[in-house]
């Protein structure tokens, strides 16, 4: 949960700021996740902090959402070329995908909870 | 109080806001967005060629040319940490295995984790649906859980990557998600019954030196 929360810090997430009078606060919860190995044993423990989208409002701190699904065909149909001339296929994973992303709206989230600044409350 | 600049998981546009960050760099290595598929860029120039196929943040890279894909990788990992995970195996819950006949598509541990649940003593069966049964009875006993029966038919659906055969009994089972009896349940039973029978099925795909567009039309 340290780990996880010096990221978002060395991330540049957020600022703290004094709260203005009318922004709309969406708040945040942490979530923990067990991540077991292929046998059942444990790997480790996940702590994940997860802001509360359903205290966004469209039109104030969200405009537009798109998730980005590539259809089951589009694969079947790259692999297949693939095979056909016979490419290298190769994968890869992005770590904390969600986390890289900017923003264009102006969204604020009240502190992190077990991390409070008594400064900007 | 904190005023975002970056994006964190749960919010409304963070998955809109990750996708626009990596299709821009790839648009700014020269990659262009397919015309049939969002998730698809494309770049060719000269004679490389490489596909780069985006399921949020699994991706998967096919070209010719093996020194422009780890190129490709080094350039957006000077963006974002990102892990390669080398030959293509395993992605989505898909195992991929190559073979002297091609490419295997194997759904065997989803199967696996999907029949975990439920079926440990049940019969196999060699097909997925009786031929006898009739499913759109309005008659007979509900069935008591109709959590279970969405969870696992969600589930099935998801086979339908690899296991192209069983689309249509799966269809036939999702058309009654809101009025549960019994016999359906009885039906969703017989498609673990014969994926049990048929784990190790996998889909071949196969090398095809014509890759031509056929068209097959049917009338009635």
């Amino acid at each position: 949960m340290n780990k996880e929360f010096d990221a978002l810090l060395r991330n540049g997430t957020w600022t703290l700021i004094p709260s203005p009078p009318t922004a709309n606060i969406i708040g945040s919860k942490w979530v923990y996740r067990i991540k077991r190995k292929a046998d059942g044993g444990i790997e480790r423990f996940k702590a994940r902090l997860v802001a509360k989208g359903f205290h966004q409002q469209e039109g104030v701190d969200f405009l537009e959402t798109f998730s980005p699904v590539v259809k089951p065909t589009t694969i079947r149909m790259v692999l297949s070329v693939a095979i056909s001339h016979g490419w290298h296929l190769h994968q890869i994973d992005v770590q904390n995908a969600f986390l890289h992303g900017f923003l264009n709206e102006d969204v604020y989230m009240a502190q992190t909870p077990g991390f409070l600044h008594p400064k900007y409350p | 109080m904190c005023k975002l600049h970056k994006s964190i998981y749960g919010l409304r546009q963070a998955p809109r806001a990750w996708f626009s960050l990596l299709t821009d760099k790839l648009q700014a290595i020269g990659f262009k967005g397919s015309q049939v598929d969002n998730s698809l860029y494309v770049y060719q120039h000269g004679s490389i060629l490489l596909y780069f196929l985006i399921y949020v943040d699994d991706i998967i890279l096919a070209g010719a040319d093996l020194n422009f894909i780890n190129h490709v990788i080094s350039l957006l990992q000077s963006n974002f940490p990102i892990k390669n995970l080398g030959e293509l195996s395993f992605f989505l819950s898909v195992e991929a295995i190559r073979s002297d006949e091609g490419l295997y598509l194997s759904q065997h541990r989803y199967i696996l984790d999907l029949l975990r649940s439920k079926m440990d003593k049940s019969r196999p069966s060699i097909t997925p649906m009786s031929t006898s049964q009739i499913l759109n009875k309005s008659d007979g006993a509900l069935f008591h859980d109709p959590y279970l029966y969405r969870s696992i038919v969600g589930g099935l659906q998801y086979l339908s990557f690899t296991r192209l055969e069983l689309a249509f009994v799966i269809h036939k089972v999702s058309k009654y998600m809101h009025d549960l009896k019994e016999l359906y349940w009885v039906a969703v039973k017989r498609i673990l019954r014969y994926l049990k029978e048929t784990i190790s099925h996998a889909l071949l795909i196969q090398p095809d030196h014509l890759l031509q567009l056929q068209t097959v039309i049917g009338a009635d």
